[in-house]
């Protein structure tokens, strides 16, 4: 698996994407996750989504933590390094 | 938590049991300083009795709120919800008034507070203050994100308060006051904070928290409208890091979505033994209320509907000690179900009572007042469809924990059992890693210790719960949100109810001898109910389920045991034997 953050970033765009409040190309990793529609339910999706691809429990808080996707993917990628 | 030894400034032993409020009180049946006659005559003059506040003043009632590291006389949860019930079995307001408020703001500074904020908390809870908790705004409701209240920097690390606070309880005669600010601009849960405000530092008048709401239900409490005026506070005003107050009252309030419905259950209780003593005595078609027909079925609905709604309540106390990573989840479903239950118990009984309860007759006028102020209970701090939101988007991350949790830790169903003091630090904001009251459905060592007819109504619910999985895995993101539509919100429901199935099956499994939990009628009666509630429609029970229910709520009165099942009972004495020379 994955562990890098550059890869994890791509693969969150993708998801961002695929929730369909937002068109790919209008935004980039340092748009803030609030800007892209993602709220607090679109963030637990995405924990679970985390936690689908990356076998990582993840507490919804994490997106509080990391705001913009360039952010959550340096997190994700640490906790992984660290699990 | 951090451990303190806070104790030598408190000056309380913890050692000592506290004595039993119920003995302290009085049979409130019965002339006394806080009996249902002057609790009406208050209710009426909406203030609480000042005899009661007195009484739980000396027995120190706020230190059950204050952890045993702290000082306070708080280890086990379910001890604490049991010591306050006689409380709830007189005067729900008293209950909210006296202390409830201050549990809530208090467990936001157990959750976030630091070393000498905890302290101070302690101290001024143990020496009788109170502190109310000002999170709410009109225009916003639960929606706390939403909230305009604001707290600027004051240049020098302190902060400035300004904004206005309603509906909140004691804010007048609080010594302190929790608030929910916003310390930024931005959108999102980062940009809000918690401030406690001692009023005894102030110098002047900066805020007015002289206007009162009055309200229908707790009529009693001195609920308040604080409007702040550039209030300046310190830097250590700050519960927690600065922008997160939501983080912070998200996990405080699982604390008190769990224990405000199991105190709450005492007053249904409490009314469901005055209904049998006026069943009993008031004459109508020639025969008692209690021999008609009806009445019988009312009544034993609502007992049925009350022994669920305890075991749900209890099981869900208990998992705050052992399953605290599961608990955003079932204390949401404890403070949505529980209420909700015992709203239908006292509306079934409120037609008992007849004409009784709408003219408000002594010695049963109490009756009218337990209904309104019940009322209030699902409204609160964490409303009803709050509490359903909490769920709805939890539902995909539940159906993957439900799928793969196939047992249940059996302490859960020990209701009784002690516990260790609570780790606020294990609470979390997620759905947690496992689905325990689910998986008590399909459990192997719950099974075993329940009769065959118990077990077949388990297999019908573990089909509904599959059934559920398989629709809440379906739905889109988009319909999880505030906006749900009806269809979404049905389904977090139906999870509440299967909760409770899983809550009973294992609090039945686990009873000790003599236990009703015991008895296979009662286990059926609850379980019917359930399986109607989840098809959406409440048929009275049988005329035997009906006849062995009520049977057994005369027994219980006439023997003078509290109807509750999470309590162990009063055992009465066993007579001596003549010649016996115990």
């Amino acid at each position: 698996m994955t562990t890098d953050a550059p890869t994890i970033e791509s693969w969150l765009m993708g998801r961002v994407v695929a929730y369909g409040k937002v068109d790919a190309g209008t935004f980039d990793a340092t748009t803030p996750l609030a800007d892209l529609g993602l709220d607090s339910v679109y963030a637990l999706t995405l924990c679970g989504d985390i936690e689908d691809e990356f076998e990582l429990d993840v507490d919804p808080t994490i997106v509080w933590d990391y705001p913009t996707i360039g952010e959550l993917a340096e997190g994700i990628s640490e906790r992984l390094a660290a699990a | 938590m951090t451990m303190l030894d806070g104790r030598a400034d408190a000056g309380i032993s913890t050692a000592a049991a506290p004595d039993d409020l119920d003995e302290l009180f009085g049979d409130p049946r019965h002339p006394g300083p806080f009996d249902y006659a002057s609790i009406v005559a208050d209710d009426d003059a909406r203030r609480l009795s000042t005899t009661a506040e007195s009484l739980l003043d000396e027995w120190e009632a706020a230190a059950e709120f204050v952890p045993v590291s702290l000082g306070g006389r708080w280890a086990s949860t379910e001890d604490l919800v049991r010591r306050w019930r006689p409380i709830f079995r007189r005067d729900p307001a008293l209950g909210l008034g006296y202390g409830v408020t201050s549990l809530m703001a208090a467990l936001n500074v157990w959750v976030a507070g630091d070393e000498a904020q905890q302290r101070e908390v302690a101290a001024r809870l143990l020496r009788g203050e109170r502190i109310a908790v000002g999170f709410h705004e009109l225009d916003h409701g639960n929606d706390l994100l939403a909230n305009e209240f604001t707290a600027q920097p004051d240049g020098e690390g302190g902060w400035v308060l300004t904004g206005v606070k309603q509906v909140i309880n004691n804010v007048d005669r609080a010594e302190s006051v929790l608030v929910m600010a916003r310390t930024s601009p931005e959108p999102g849960a980062r940009s809000h904070s918690l401030l406690l405000w001692h009023k005894d530092a102030a110098t002047r008048l900066f805020v007015d928290t002289g206007r009162r709401v009055l309200t229908a239900g707790m009529r009693g409490c001195r609920i308040g409208v604080a409007e702040f005026r550039e209030l300046p506070v310190p830097a250590g005003a700050v519960v927690g890091p600065t922008g997160t107050a939501a983080q912070t009252a998200l996990t405080a309030f699982q604390v008190s979505r769990a224990v405000i419905p199991a105190l709450a259950v005492a007053t249904v209780d409490a009314t469901l033994d005055l209904a049998v003593r006026y069943g009993r005595e008031r004459a109508l078609y020639g025969g008692a209320v209690l021999d008609l027909p009806h009445a019988r079925a009312l009544f034993a609905g609502a007992l049925a509907d009350l022994w669920l709604a305890d075991a749900l309540s209890a099981v869900v106390v208990r998992a705050l000690h052992l399953a605290p990573a599961e608990c955003l989840v079932l204390t949401a479903a404890s403070k949505y179900l529980v209420p909700q239950l015992l709203q239908s118990a006292m509306q079934d009984l409120s037609v008992l009572f007849g004409s009784t309860f709408y003219a408000r007759v002594a010695p049963y006028d109490i009756v009218e007042k337990f209904v309104r102020d019940l009322a209030v209970v699902p409204i609160g701090h964490a409303g009803s469809t709050a509490c359903l939101l909490t769920i709805l988007p939890n539902l995909p991350a539940w159906v993957r924990r439900s799928r793969r949790t196939t047992t249940t830790d059996p302490g859960l169903f020990r209701l009784g059992d002690p516990l260790d003091e609570l780790d606020f630090g294990r609470l979390s904001l997620g759905a947690g890693s496992s689905d325990p009251l689910g998986a008590a459905l399909t459990d192997p060592i719950v099974r075993e210790g329940l009769d065959a007819d118990t077990v077949e109504v388990l297999d019908r619910l573990a089909v509904e719960l599959d059934r559920l999985r398989t629709e809440a895995s379906e739905v889109s993101p988009s319909l999880l949100g505030a906006d749900a539509p009806p269809e979404a919100f049905a389904l977090a429901h139906r999870l509440t109810l299967l909760f409770a199935g899983g809550a009973w099956a294992g609090a039945c499994a686990a009873a000790p001898p003599g236990s009703v939990l015991r008895d296979e009628v009662v286990r059926r009666a609850v379980l019917s109910r359930l399986e109607a509630r989840l098809a959406g429609r409440i048929p009275p029970l049988g005329p035997d389920e009906v006849d062995h229910l009520v049977g057994i709520a005369g027994d219980l009165v006439d023997r003078d045991v509290r109807f509750t099942i999470s309590e162990p009972a009063a055992t009465p004495p066993v007579p001596l034997e003549e010649g016996d020379t115990r």
